[in-house]
């Protein structure tokens, strides 16, 4: 039984692949929209016929009427449901990014040119959020969404359904949209680990110059701080875990580096790596990273992070995609 | 289909739209219903709306328990344990009252919606004219428009009178659109018989005439103007003084309780059912006519002199009646053929008949009414032939100062001594009997017959209309070479009672129609009042001829008056085949539907942690964080603080960082934090549900 449960389940995702393609943009018609009666559908049903039956057995025209007139209301209300969700556009309206396994709202921009749309909910898997839009109008709508690991975003079918206006059908859709957005790993926050300098590319003399730096001071603990700066004398004495502060430019030039962190899963790597470039650029240091296959020379910056971090997001992914 | 978080929210315009529809259902069926129920009404809408603006408490369990004990309660009572139409409705009605007070989700607007639907249904077996008809295409917008208020978005930026509007917008767009398809069913829809006949009636006694009279009973008749029956002729329509509708004869006069009563001996109740009756070839001074009787709840039809059953499940009795095989708990048409002018029981009476006819109270013979008596001895006497003896009875009501009231004094013990010579002021009952006991005195045969006289007479489509007011009752004489023969005393005393009717005879008098209140009757004598009640007239007459009457013979002539012979048996193919296929291409969407995701352990703990916390309205708000509802939750019990600082915590993680956990164990945490809080009682929670506590 679960066999064929999985088989159909299958058919039926290619069946829908072809039926509804993958787009940014996609305009809601007879192609994508399914419609049944809902439960409350059925229990109305149950209505008629129980007026139905009072009709017959009392003989009585205006029960009958009303019975005829309820039914045909149903019927219509299936062209109503239908039209709740007919012609009206959605689209991705902005790239999103977030780390692994964070909950993120993707912004969606749903216009229509006909008529209003009422009691819609959109739900990527557990959170829905209602919403409507009026005639001619055009807002922008934020779906809560759980971010999967680490790559280009690649979010599951949106599901869009509607009881409106009379709660006798279900009507709804799995679109796919192609959302541009990027997940970087999940960051781990660990001490940083210096480079072990290997390959020749490698420049280790900030870390081995530490000894030869001016010191001016000491500062509280911060976590990522290094354990070559802790002052241990001070922590003996019991005031504290203090680190050293030392001016040198140099210094704060760090190689966040792929093989300092040996020992480790490919994915526990990038995410302590994630950790350390979210803790430089906090800190104003300027840093690099050196992975395997790419390197990316020392800097600062929002626009710095951003690259790192996208190499990281997709270090070893590129033939996927 | 996945839950969703619409099936419980529930938009605050939906409350307005429910309220209208429940007042809107209400009203008509609170005539039929008993009074107390307008109280609860009145009562559930005060403290549902004050709900609704947040001045009162919703209801505790222990309340709710109270209301439905009540509610539960006042029906029993008010059915005194018979079960009939009345004490279902009011059943019913209580039932979506207290839905009402407890309206919290969709789901319970669903029910009210339901309940009212079957409720305007239930109205229909009370009342099916044209207001009420109209009356309840309103009320199904309204219903309709509450259902769209159901499912618009529960926080909708839009302002919420455009909203309702948008509501009743779409409601009437669907009404109007279905019109169409409503009427061709109507039409087509194969009509059947009842299919059990064990149908929930009306406990009211209908207003009507009964199966004993006493002198004064068909009097308060006269206050209402309830129709009664309509009549088609054929062609010619009998002038208004043969219009002798005969529904009941009575033969037998006793005292029950010091009160002269009229009945039926019941000797003569043998029924040949049709098409074994007798019937009469349609000759000069035959009529054929239509009768549409209003629902009576008794077997006896109605007919002029001389009638004859026309249809199966009628039949006729030896005097001279038509009675239904059923009961008419609903509108009946039928057929019938009359010939007032002929002879009935001409060649003589049967022996026991002939006794029935001539009976007075038996148990103090020759005591009671000793003057009317000797009156009678007196006129037999100074008459050599029956006929005339009956002639000089009339003749005595028209020469002395009888006079006709509506409100007739109470007579003394022998009633009709007291009548005929103290009070001499009555109605028909009270002519009819002391008629009939005279010519009894005088041994000749007689009895009482009750029915309506009259109607009046459209002039535009030449239907009669026959309403309680035109109740009448007269006397048959059996004389030797005749036989029965009808006199009608009334007439004597007030003739224009007979040739126009009792709103003509009693026009100096404010005694007509006194408890109908304002009726347009009462304003007939304004031309164009009357232009106008005749026109309404009509209209309910065409109302009943063609929407109410449409049953399986109707619309099999009407369908072979339009298409042909053979269209019923085409359309109700072409009706199947259209439902099947429309069934059909539903299942297939039905069978392709998406298996809905199962929630996960954790996501099912927690929605009933959630259902068990709403106990204490501590629920999850929409779009409202873990954390912060772990803030909210540790305030409300500070002493289980840090339990619910650890699990929340617990699932913060798991959902928000992805963090694997042993689920069954967590799932078991919540569980056993969930019961926990519940045991706290309800006053020690927080400052806002203690107010609350106190103010029920």
């Amino acid at each position: 039984m679960a066999k064929i449960n999985r088989q159909l389940n299958q058919r039926f995702k290619r069946w829908i692949e072809r039926r509804i393609p993958a787009s940014t943009e996609i305009t809601l018609s007879q192609r994508s929209i399914f419609i049944v009666p809902s439960k409350i559908g059925w229990m109305f049903c149950l209505l008629l016929i129980l007026l139905l039956i009072t009709a017959i057995n009392y003989q009585n025209s205006l029960i009958y009427a009303l019975v005829f007139w309820l039914f045909s209301i149903a019927m219509s209300a299936m062209i109503f449901t239908y039209r709740n969700l007919s012609g009206l556009t959605i689209k991705i309206s902005s790239s999103v990014k977030g780390y692994a396994g964070d909950f993120i709202e993707i912004p969606l921009r749903i216009s229509n040119n006909k008529r209003s749309h009422q009691g819609l909910n959109f739900s990527w898997d557990r959170e829905i959020h209602q919403t409507d839009i009026f005639k001619d109008s055009e807002k922008e709508i934020r779906i809560p969404y759980q971010l999967g690991s680490r790559g280009i975003l690649k979010t599951e079918r949106l599901k869009l359904l509607t009881r409106y206006p009379f709660g006798l059908y279900t009507c709804w859709t799995w679109i796919r949209l192609n959302t541009p957005g990027i997940i970087y790993p999940k960051p781990i926050y660990s001490p940083f680990i210096a480079s072990l300098g290997h390959g020749d590319d490698v420049q280790t003399d900030a870390n081995l110059a530490i000894g030869n730096d001016e010191f001016i001071g000491l500062r509280g603990y911060q976590a990522g701080d290094s354990l070559k700066h802790i002052a241990w004398k001070y922590l003996a004495k019991g005031k504290g875990l203090l680190t050293k502060e030392y001016d040198n430019q140099q210094l704060s030039m760090q190689w966040l580096d792929w093989h300092s962190l040996h020992g480790k899963s490919e994915e526990g790597r990038l995410s302590h790596l994630t950790g350390w470039v979210l803790q430089a650029e906090k800190e104003g240091r300027a840093y690099g990273i050196n992975l395997p296959n790419v390197k990316i020379q020392p800097n600062t910056g929002d626009a710095h992070r951003d690259q790192c971090l996208r190499q990281l997001a997709l270090y070893n992914k590129r033939e996927q995609d | 289909m996945q839950s969703t978080n619409t099936s419980t929210g529930f938009p605050r315009n939906a409350l307005i739209w429910l309220l209208i529809s429940v007042a809107c259902v209400y009203l008509p069926l609170q005539m039929q219903l008993p009074l107390w129920t307008s109280l609860a009404f009145v009562i559930v809408m005060l403290w549902r709306w004050m709900m609704h603006l947040g001045r009162w408490p919703y209801p505790t369990t222990a309340v709710k328990v109270l209301v439905v004990v009540l509610g539960i309660g006042a029906v029993l009572l008010s059915a005194k344990g018979k079960f009939h139409l009345e004490s279902a409705s009011t059943f019913i009605l209580v039932a979506s009252l207290l839905k009402v007070l407890e309206i919290k989700t969709q789901r319970d607007g669903y029910i009210v919606i339901f309940l009212s639907f079957f409720l305007l249904a239930v109205n229909f077996l009370f009342d099916q004219g044209i207001l009420t008809a109209l009356y309840s295409m309103l009320a199904t917008w309204i219903l309709i428009s509450a259902l769209v208020g159901l499912h618009q978005t529960a926080y909708s930026e839009r302002k919420s009178n455009k909203l309702i509007a948008d509501a009743g917008k779409t409601s009437l767009q669907v009404i109007l659109i279905s019109l169409p398809i409503m009427l061709l069913l109507f039409v087509l829809f194969p009509r059947l018989g009842p299919l059990w006949s064990l149908n929930l009636q009306s406990s009211k006694a209908k207003t009507g005439l009964s199966e004993q009279m006493s002198p004064g009973d068909i009097a308060e008749l006269s206050n209402s103007d309830e129709l009664v029956f309509r009549v088609e002729f054929e062609n010619s329509i009998p002038s208004t003084d043969q219009l002798y509708w005969r529904a009941l004869v009575f033969d037998q006069y006793q005292i029950k309780n010091g009160k002269a009563l009229w009945s039926s001996s019941g000797i003569l109740d043998q029924i040949d059912w049709y098409p074994q009756s007798w019937q009469p070839e349609l000759s000069q001074g035959v009529f054929d006519y239509k009768i549409i009787q209003e629902a009576s709840h008794k077997k006896w039809l109605f007919g002029l002199r001389g009638v004859a059953a026309m249809e199966s499940g009628i039949g006729m009795t030896e005097d001279d009646r038509i009675v239904s095989q059923n009961k008419l708990y609903q509108r009946k048409e039928y057929q019938v053929r009359s010939s007032p002018s002929m002879p009935i029981a001409k060649q003589g009476l049967r022996e026991f008949v002939r006794k029935q006819n001539l009976q007075l109270i038996n148990t103090e013979a020759s005591l009671s009414n000793p003057k009317s008596r000797t009156f009678a001895q007196t006129i037999l006497l100074d008459n050599d032939s029956d006929e005339a003896r009956v002639a000089a009875v009339l003749a005595h009501y028209q020469q002395q100062s009888f006079s006709y009231t509506l409100k007739p004094q109470v007579m003394s013990n022998n009633d009709i001594d007291d009548f005929l010579f103290n009070k001499q002021s009555g109605f028909c009952a009270h002519y009819s009997s002391s008629f009939v006991f005279l010519v009894r005195s005088m041994g000749i045969p007689a009895r009482v017959v009750a029915g309506y006289q009259g109607g009046e007479v459209n002039k535009d489509s030449g239907h009669i209309t026959v309403r309680q007011y035109d109740a009448h009752a007269w006397a048959e004489v059996w004389l030797e070479g005749i036989g029965w023969q009808s006199y009608d005393p009334t007439a004597q005393v007030a003739p224009d009672r007979i040739s126009q009717g009792l709103r003509d005879a009693l026009s100096d008098q404010n005694d007509f129609l006194t408890n109908s209140g304002l009726s347009l009757i009462k304003l007939s004598h304004l031309p164009l009042f009357n232009d106008l009640r005749m026109k309404l007239d009509e209209l309910n007459y065409y109302w009943h001829q063609t929407v109410l009457n449409f049953n399986k013979n109707n619309q099999a002539s009407l369908l072979k008056e339009w298409f042909g012979n053979n269209f019923f048996k085409t359309s109700l193919y072409w009706l199947a085949g259209l439902f099947s296929a429309l069934f059909f291409s539903v299942s297939i969407l039905v069978l392709w539907r998406k298996p809905a995701a199962r929630k996960n352990l954790i996501a099912r703990t927690l929605s009933n942690f959630e259902t068990k916390l709403a106990r204490h309205s501590l629920q999850r708000m929409p779009n409202e964080g873990l954390a912060v509802y772990s803030a909210r939750l540790q305030s409300a019990f500070p002493q289980h603080e840090k339990s619910i600082r650890r699990i929340l915590q617990q699932l913060e993680n798991y959902y928000y960082m992805n963090q694997t956990i042993e689920e069954k164990e967590l799932s078991r945490q919540i569980k056993l934090l969930a019961n926990q809080l519940i045991k706290v009682p309800a006053k020690e929670i927080n400052r806002s549900n203690d107010k609350n506590n106190h103010r029920q």
